[in-house]
């Protein structure tokens, strides 16, 4: 498996704000990264300055371990924040526009709009678009040239829900193709389905890294109810595995060690007298280790 | 250059406002001298109208016309070019899809410079015409006497243009780009040179800021009959000499090239 990107160091700074500070990650062929982190937290600056559209204050990156040189950009699909499209062009004509910047004449154009499900507006001004379909343009734009890397920034941001699931689709299709993807984005539940590997920034800085299933705990997440939540949490914070406590939403959540199974925590229940009206075993979630981590790191 | 240049083409050549902008600047140019046709007899020493058509003094005149469709025309065709780049986003989404700064900046220098030799032809084209049908008696000679404003006129195109293209690239919104162009020109370098530089220093230094050494390469056609006119407190002629003109000219669009360059390499995106 060969280096794609290495960033060593990297820092950026707006005025006083540290927006990106000294961060290091290596992505490698075939993995699917998502960058996660809250509002503010570094994520399109750095991929602004692995694109070359922001100049970093220290640090530096490469891409392909320098085998394309200055033009390695166009080995890479990439969208930064919103669709950049000249508005007054249709999509083909857009399209083509990437093709003489790429350099690359033979694409599929009608297959890549087929794919976003553009095929019927292709003639269409883009400024007639729907977000969604600006969106699904820019998707089928990152295509062309066949590129090793892919990257997005947010890609479904401002999409209403039907819209996210076609993005998310669309994006499983193309990660399925074996490309390298790195995207960025704050919806954990989007990471989660597609990527492979996460990266989690807060205020610049980079918290964990690594393959999803080894950034999650070990730990188990079980879900109870019960008429009396007060006395069901006081039993149930004496019992040997249980590591936290939390009531969300009419419903306790209990942090356990792995072999703390729900029948244990049911057998405790019942022998206090206290009948459980729910109780499930949560699926490990990143939303949960990520909401765990920013909030010892706020 | 013709990979840069075709870019260009593809981006702009179904944009209603550049077609609109060159198209109007087509007609005024090859159309606005007939209002020539219209003028009185004009008292000395200032010429006869009906010389304005002919060789050689046609010249002298489009290139006036000329002067202020370019500052005018193109001068906002260059902002427009610019900053649309800028408020679309797709300046940064073409670096990102695999193009260098250095070509971007290549890319649109090669684009403006096209404008302008496209401008000149027909400038002469239009001299030529107006020329060949008014003149009595033409020679070859006579045709080409002023043949030499052919060039300035493609320097004093590229002047204007370089200059909006500075300001669209620094301030990288068309309306601030415009307004700023356009109260530069008119307002705040006259200013300058008239209220401030004219009233502390008395000399021909005051024509030499940017603006006027660009308008001198096509200067108001009176200039000829300006020392008769000028007033007594005014000590040097009004207009710079050709060669003047042409040097400080290159002088200026050169340092807005390099600023433009050095922006464009530097900005984050």
């Amino acid at each position: 498996m060969s280096n794609v990107l290495s960033i060593k160091g990297l820092s950026k700074k707006y005025g006083s704000i540290i927006a990106l500070d000294h961060l290091d990650l290596e992505v490698e062929d075939g993995q699917v990264w998502g960058i996660l982190g809250p509002n503010g937290s570094g994520k399109t600056t750095t991929l602004g300055i692995i694109l070359g559209i922001l100049h970093a204050n220290a640090g530096t990156y490469s891409w392909f371990e320098g085998q394309y040189g200055p033009d390695h950009r166009k080995h890479i699909g990439a969208i930064l924040e919103t669709p950049n499209f000249y508005p007054y062009l249709n999509a083909l004509e857009n399209l083509k526009i990437i093709q003489h910047i790429k350099q690359s004449y033979d694409d599929p154009l009608d297959d890549y709009l087929d794919l976003v499900k553009l095929s019927h507006r292709k003639k269409s001004a883009f400024r007639t678009y729907s977000l969604g379909m600006k969106q699904r343009l820019a998707i089928a734009s990152t295509l062309i040239g066949a590129p090793e890397v892919l990257i997005f920034d947010e890609p479904t941001n401002g999409l209403d829900p039907a819209g996210i699931v076609d993005i998310r689709n669309t994006l499983l299709e193309i990660a399925s193709m074996g490309k390298t993807i790195i995207m960025a984005s704050h919806i954990l539940d989007e990471v989660e389905k597609i990527c492979s590997h996460v990266a989690i920034l807060m205020q610049g800085h980079l918290l964990k890294a690594g393959r999803v299933g080894n950034i999650l705990t070990e730990n188990v997440f079980i879900e109870v109810g019960a008429p009396d939540l007060n006395i069901l949490r006081k039993q149930l914070e004496t019992v040997p595995g249980v590591i936290r406590v939390t009531e969300k939403s009419g419903k306790l959540e209990l942090e356990v060690t792995p072999g703390t199974s729900t029948a244990k925590i049911n057998e405790v229940a019942f022998r206090q007298g206290i009948t459980l009206t729910h109780l499930q075993e949560k699926a490990n979630r990143l939303e949960d280790e990520f909401l765990t981590l920013i909030a010892q790191n706020g | 250059m013709r990979y840069l240049l075709k870019l260009e083409w593809l981006k702009y050549r179904n944009n209603g406002l550049v077609k609109v902008l060159i198209i109007f600047f087509m007609v005024c140019l090859g159309l606005l001298l007939l209002t020539g046709k219209k003028l009185p007899e004009l008292p000395p020493p200032l010429p006869d109208p009906s010389t304005i058509f002919q060789f050689p003094y046609v010249y002298v005149y489009q290139g006036y016309i000329g002067n202020w469709l370019a500052f005018i025309l193109l001068g906002f065709l260059a902002i427009y070019m610019t900053s649309s780049e800028f408020s679309s986003k797709t300046f940064r989404q073409n670096l990102i899809t695999g193009m260098s700064r250095s070509q971007m900046f290549w890319a649109k220098l090669f684009a403006l410079v096209m404008i302008c030799v496209a401008a000149t032809l027909l400038y002469w084209i239009s001299c030529l015409t107006y020329g060949l049908l008014h003149t009595p008696d033409v020679t070859v000679e006579l045709m080409f006497e002023r043949v030499q404003w052919v060039p300035r006129f493609l320097l004093m195109c590229f002047g204007y243009m370089s200059f909006a293209w500075m300001l669209a690239v620094l301030f990288r919104r068309s309306a601030l780009s415009t307004i700023f162009y356009l109260t530069y020109v008119m307002f705040l370098e006259p200013i300058l040179r008239w209220a401030v530089h004219f009233q502390l220093y008395n000399h021909r230094s005051m024509l030499f800021y940017p603006m006027n050494s660009i308008e001198d390469l096509a200067p108001n056609p009176f200039f000829e009959y300006a020392d008769a006119i000028q007033q007594d407190e005014i000590s040097f002629p009004l207009f710079l000499q050709p060669w003047e003109s042409i040097l400080s000219s290159s002088i200026y669009i050169l340092i807005f090239l390099l600023i433009t360059y050095r922006v464009i390499q530097r900005a984050d995106l």
